[in-house]
């Protein structure tokens, strides 16, 4: 395979596999962009099998025919595009799409229309040019006219990609939102244009990229230096420079042999044939001859086709050569210099041979060189070989007389007529002449000339190409002036200068000497430098190892010396030091280490010392160690250690790399303390500190620290959870009070303020109003540092979230109110024999009187007064009843009265006088003894009530047992000296047993067989909600008395 | 029987009752006394005719209850209607088996009153009769001999004078002719009369051996 069909393959492969890609993607996607896409890339195949084919073509019909096929794919290409660029980027005016495809869409039509294509007008002949190493077929064709038309189709796809992409970029650039979505979108768009404008503008290239035709118009046959170094240099560099841009085609005079006037004529006609078919874009002739010819008969072959002039000597054209449409480079040979070179070199010369030919060229030059030579001819005789055959030649040259000099100027024919080659002449000269040669090219340096100042002869070749490239490119040709290409510097062969022992002072300065042989010095040069250098090399470095060792010694001396003091002091210390050598084994470890270890040294060196590291840390110290050491780096690391006596202590070892003098690293250096204590502690105070937090979150505790200076709150993550702050970031005083209830923010600010001015502590209970609208009841207390300076510096404290607390406060509150209530009624229902008895009583004398009045009516006797005394009577009664009915309900009513200012003994009264009948009922005795001063309480009157009518009613029952007569209940009250009023009930029962007192003031806990138990247990809670305590004792002389205390309230001034 | 008059009585610690209790009374044409207290009344010397008390249970220092014990320890025989503020059935059965004529809760209907109150003193009157005419029978079996009273007795039972002669170890003879005396002492003419009058007297009977019949 070679390299074009291989790259040719790789390009159809790289389609194929973007082909499959997009085509699955654009079946997944659904989208037509990526099946148009894939088209595209079938087209590009077909376009690449197509190039292969006219690369490959062997005839011009097989080009032809490629090339033909090779539109339809193009065609494709271009449609595919359009609609690829019209559905990926949604944009891209339509109508331009259309023209597009309708222009391409001609080209086929017109590529079967006129064979052989769109591109040629006709294709000539296929040239192969060298492209990759590799022949491939190029045409040689007249480009046609309609090859415009695929061009424009070319523009107008370029100018619909490119309005299409800034329709698309201009599109996504402005809506900021989707800029990243479409940014990639934005980028695509350019890539996907910038590809296709490239691929468009190489086509354009490539297309626009015609052959350039140059014909070269040879002097002389295929070989005939020097114009055919000339020509070949001229030929390599142009096809150099314009690759298969050139067509380079070649036409020879050869005026060795055909010189004849006929013949040039026929020369004429051949060319014009030639010319009709392919007209040269540059005409190129190269030595005299074909120059002089191509100006004489330019205005028949070569009418308004530039002309490069090249490789001749410029007086050999008349000025009529000469226009704007012609250039030359050549050069002006100045033919004294060349007797002047031989001189120089050759002071003593008296005879010069010159050898020329005997064409009409060598028979101007022979007598443009007599001339030249004229002025030396009294210094030297010149001997004319130039009617002489070679074969002659070679013999004179032979036997030249001494102080001889050969000098060859141009050698195509000799006298015979036999046409030779003047480079093999030379060297056949050379060969056999007992004189030294000169001539005057570089070219012929080597062949046997001796040297000087020589012209030239690949350099204005290329030169020639230069400015023949330039012209092709569309330059002017008279843009170009005339350019000589100068002899060039002195150049000498050495052999030859040793051959004819020329001296070499007679040299010109500057000179070069070539092909000389070396001298022993020069050949072997190399050799006895290296011998040399070796022997010096080995000479310093002696002397440097015996430096050395004397410095070493010196060094050791005192290396040794601080080795010791470096032992003495390792060995003093407390700390446990250690050394590593570059191989990271331990090489030293000081006295202390190897008795905290209980080791010897020999057991810890190297990698022993790891025996008595932990277990578990070993890992992770060896990876610090090597880690650091590999960086060189210090390092510090902490791990276990087994102490001598078993134990594993904590140790923290810290090394550094050392440096030996010189600054090369030797290995490390670390000490090690013992630091279990500080990590202990430091465990200790972690495993505190984690305790805390724990415990505070767990009890819901935020802790909380103000920092006075700088007004910044710091608190626990749970406390700012609660509180709705950020994890992290200031949180200042202001931030916490606007979270307090307003109507406890006075308050707070009040207590915190006091406490800072006072330096005290404080708590409170205050209310938190959550960002979520939430309240919640806090208790915080908190305490004040300050700093040295006797300032107060932070604030901190705890606060605790008792809502729950507060919620439960408030419903056992409720709790209780509805328990009292329902005890009260309760009451009234164990006091029913009093309240029956109470409104009976009444009720009986309303019926007796009401029905007596009666019958004295119908009796007929009206005692008047009788009667009036009677209905006084009633109206009593109903009075007291309904009295009763207005105390009932006073019990019954569950809100509460207020507290007021009440008298005691008042309260006492009443409840006896309520209790009467019950008294009765029970047959006890009810006896009061009240203080005299009448102290008052700040207390609800209901409640009082009910709190004696309970004691009085519980001690009813406990009189139960007792014979009649001792039945007797005893209320007290009594003013204490401490502000308290005591008031008892004293009953002379069984007294209490002493599992009840302990028990009966508990809720649900009765001695009563159809009690609710809640009796005393209500009491307690209403004397104790007044501030007041109960308490109950068994009494001398039988029975029990319960006592409550409740504060007095001052006595309102009579 | 005399015809006494009728007077009712009414204990009750409250004002209010007795006033209203009163003037009933009086609207019912009966004559009444009021008390405060049970133990006022006791200080009063019994009435010689026909009594009602109504008197109310509970009252402090001696309640109707024990009223009612204290006046059958003294043998009265007064008729009792206890009234009450606050009665339970226990206390109403107990008054009742006592031998009260009624008792009525508070607030009582007046025609259920005055209706007990006549009921209760027709009681006393029958029961002041009743006694009466005991007293006459007590006096005349006192006339008899121990041993015209144990024959009495005995005959009583149903004993034929040959059992009686048996039972107290005297002749028939001596039986019959005892017979003959205590039935003319006490005025009756058949054994018949004779347990009619003994039983008006309340004399038990006696305890008899076993009938060696």
């Amino acid at each position: 395979m070679d390299w074009v069909t291989a790259v040719w393959a790789m390009l159809i492969g790289g389609c194929v596999a973007m082909a499959l890609s997009h085509l699955f993607v654009g079946m997944w996607q659904r989208r037509g962009a990526h099946l148009c896409f894939v088209v595209a890339a079938a087209a590009v195949i077909g376009i690449a099998v197509g190039e292969l084919f006219m690369i490959r073509a062997t005839s011009v019909e097989q080009f032809a025919r490629a090339q033909q096929w090779t539109h339809l794919p193009i065609l494709i290409l271009v449609v595919a595009l359009v609609a690829f660029v019209r559905l990926y980027f949604r944009t891209g005016r339509v109508w331009l799409g259309v023209a597009v495809c309708a222009v391409r869409f001609v080209s086929p039509i017109i590529n079967l229309a006129f064979p052989p294509g769109l591109n040629f007008h006709e294709i000539t002949a296929l040239s192969h040019i060298h492209f990759l190493g590799e022949t491939v077929s190029v045409p040689v064709a007249v480009i046609s006219s309609w090859t415009l038309l695929g061009e424009l189709s070319s523009l107008l796809l370029l100018v619909f990609v490119i309005n299409a992409s800034i329709r698309l970029w201009r599109r996504a650039r402005p809506n900021d939102r989707g800029i990243h979505r479409f940014g990639n979108a934005a980028r695509l768009p350019l890539c996907v244009s910038a590809s296709v404008c490239l691929l468009l503008l190489t086509s354009f290239c490539a297309a626009g990229a015609e052959s350039k035709r140059v014909l070269v118009v040879h002097s002389f046959g295929t070989v005939a230096p020097p114009f055919t170094t000339h020509s070949t240099a001229f030929e390599a560099e142009l096809v150099k420079r314009m690759g298969n841009r050139v067509d380079l085609d070649e036409v020879s005079l050869d005026m060795a042999r055909y010189a004849a006037p006929d013949m040039q004529e026929a020369l004429v006609d051949y060319l014009e044939k030639r010319g009709a078919n392919w007209k040269p874009d540059l005409v190129v002739p190269i030595g005299g001859p074909a120059g002089i010819f191509v100006a004489k008969f330019r205005h028949r072959l070569f009418l308004n086709i530039p002309v490069l002039y090249c490789s001749l000597d410029r007086r050999l054209l008349g000025p009529d050569a000469f226009d704007e449409n012609t250039t030359f480079v050549g050069a002006n040979y100045e033919v004294r210099g060349f007797a002047e070179d031989i001189l120089q070199i050759a002071p003593d010369t008296k005879n010069i041979a010159i050898v020329i030919g005997a064409t009409p060229l060598e028979q101007y030059w022979t007598e443009a060189f007599r001339k030249g030579f004229e002025p030396f001819t009294d210094r030297v005789n010149f001997i004319w070989l130039n009617d002489l055959s070679f074969d002659q030649m070679l013999e004179r040259v032979k036997a030249l007389p001494p102080h001889s000099f050969i000098f060859l100027i141009l050698f195509l024919r000799d006298a015979a007529g036999v046409t030779q080659n003047a480079d093999e002449a030379l060297q056949r000269l050379h060969a056999v002449a007992n004189a030294p040669i000169n001539s005057i090219f570089t070219s012929q340096m080597g062949l046997g000339i001796v040297g000087g100042r020589l012209y030239p002869s690949t350099e204005d070749g290329m030169r020639a190409a230069e400015t023949a490239v330039r012209i092709l490119n569309g330059a002017s040709p008279s843009s170009f002036p005339p350019r000589i290409v100068p002899p060039s510097s002195p150049r000498y062969d050495g052999r030859e200068l040793r051959r004819w022992k020329i001296d070499e002072r007679y040299l010109p300065p500057g000179s070069a000497i070539l092909f000389q042989t070396p001298t022993v010095w020069q050949q072997y040069r190399g050799w006895i430098i290296a011998a040399l250098s070796v022997c010096v090399v080995q000479a310093v470095l002696i002397a440097g190892l015996v430096a050395n060792l004397i410095r070493r010694r010196r060094a050791e001396g005192s290396l040794v010396e601080s080795e010791r003091r470096f032992h003495v002091m390792a060995d003093a210390t407390p700390v446990l030091i250690w050394m590593s050598g570059v191989n990271k084994l331990c090489t030293f470890f000081n006295k202390p280490w190897l008795e905290f270890t209980g080791r010897s040294m020999e057991q810890e060196l190297g990698n022993g010392w790891a025996d008595g590291v932990h277990a578990d840390d070993l890992q992770k110290c060896f990876k610090t160690y090597t880690e650091a050491f590999d960086a060189r780096q210090p390092f510090v690391m902490q791990y276990r250690l087994r102490r001598n006596d078993g134990e594993y202590r904590w140790i923290s070892d810290e090394g550094v790399a050392r440096y030996n003098a010189q600054g090369k690293f030797a290995g490390y250096i670390g000490s090690c303390v013992d630091v279990t204590e500080l990590i202990n502690k430091d465990a200790a105070l972690r495993e505190s500190e984690e305790r805390m937090r724990l415990a505070a979150d767990a009890a819901n505790l935020g802790i909380w620290e103000w920092d006075l200076g700088n007004d910044e709150v710091w608190a626990t993550n749970a406390r700012r959870a609660l509180l709705g702050w950020p994890a992290s970031g200031k949180v200042t005083f202001e931030d916490f009070i606007s979270q307090v209830h307003p109507s406890d923010r006075n308050r707070i600010r009040e207590i915190i303020d006091c406490a800072i001015d006072e330096g005290k502590d404080f708590d409170s209970e205050y209310r938190l109003v959550l960002p979520d609208g939430i309240v919640r009841w806090m208790a915080t207390r908190g305490s004040v540092h300050f700093d040295k300076d006797g300032r107060p510096a932070r604030v901190l404290g705890i606060s605790i979230d008792i809502t729950a607390r507060k919620e439960a406060e408030t419903e056992a509150k409720q709790r209780r109110d509805e328990l009292s209530h329902l005890t009260r009624v309760a009451l009234i229902g164990e006091m029913s024999a009093s309240i029956a008895h109470e409104l009976n009583q009444p009720l009986a004398g309303i019926a007796s009187n009401a029905r007596a009045g009666q019958r004295f009516i119908d009796r007929g006797n009206i005692d008047l007064q009788e009667i009036r005394d009677l209905l006084t009577d009633i109206s009593a009664d109903a009075r007291r009843a309904s009295e009763v009915m207005r105390q009932i309900r006073g019990m019954i009513r569950k809100e509460q009265t207020p507290r007021q200012r009440i008298n005691l003994n008042d309260i006492v009264m009443k409840v006896v006088h309520m209790v009467g009948p019950d008294a009765l009922l029970h047959s006890c005795d009810l006896k009061t003894s009240l203080d005299e001063r009448s102290p008052t309480v700040e207390a609800d009157p209901i409640q009082m009530q009910q709190v004696l009518v309970n004691l009085i009613m519980n001690a009813f029952d406990a009189t139960r047992e007792i014979p009649v007569s001792s039945r007797k209940v005893e209320i007290t009250t009594e003013q204490n000296g401490d502000g308290t009023v005591c008031t008892s009930v004293r009953d002379y029962g069984a007294g209490i047993s002493g599992e009840t007192s302990e028990r009966m003031f508990e809720q649900f806990f009765t001695t009563k067989t159809e009690g609710l138990g809640m009796g005393l247990a209500i009491v307690r809670s209403i004397v104790e909600s007044h501030g007041g305590k109960i308490e109950a004792e068994n009494v001398e002389g039988g029975g029990a008395r319960f006592n409550f205390i409740l504060p007095t309230s001052p006595e309102i001034p009579k | 029987m005399t015809s006494q008059s009728q007077l009712v009585f009414v204990i009750d610690d409250d004002e209010s009752v007795r006033k209203g209790l009163k003037r009933l009374l009086r609207s019912a044409n009966y004559e009444s006394e009021v008390f405060k207290s049970a133990s006022d009344f006791l200080a009063r010397p019994p009435h010689p005719g026909p009594a009602c008390v109504i008197v109310d249970v509970q009252m402090p220092g001696v309640n109707g209850i024990d009223f009612q014990k204290a006046l059958i320890q003294r043998r009265r025989e007064e008729q009792l209607v206890f009234i009450t503020g606050y009665g339970n059935i226990p206390m109403c059965a107990q008054v009742m088996k006592a031998g009260a004529v009624d008792f009525l809760p508070k607030p009582f209907k007046s025609r259920e009153l005055l209706k007990c109150v006549e009921h209760a003193l027709d009681r006393s009157t029958e029961q002041r009769r009743g006694a009466a005419e005991r007293n006459e029978a007590r006096r005349l079996l006192d006339l008899l001999t121990p041993r015209e009273f144990e024959v009495m007795q005995l005959v009583t039972t149903g004993m034929l004078n040959k059992q009686v002669g048996g039972e107290l170890g005297v002749a028939e003879k001596t039986v019959k002719v005892h017979r003959g005396r205590l039935m003319q002492k006490l005025g009756v003419t058949s054994v018949a009369e004779l347990v009619h009058f003994v039983q008006r007297a309340g004399v038990p009977p006696p305890v008899r051996s076993e009938t060696k019949v």
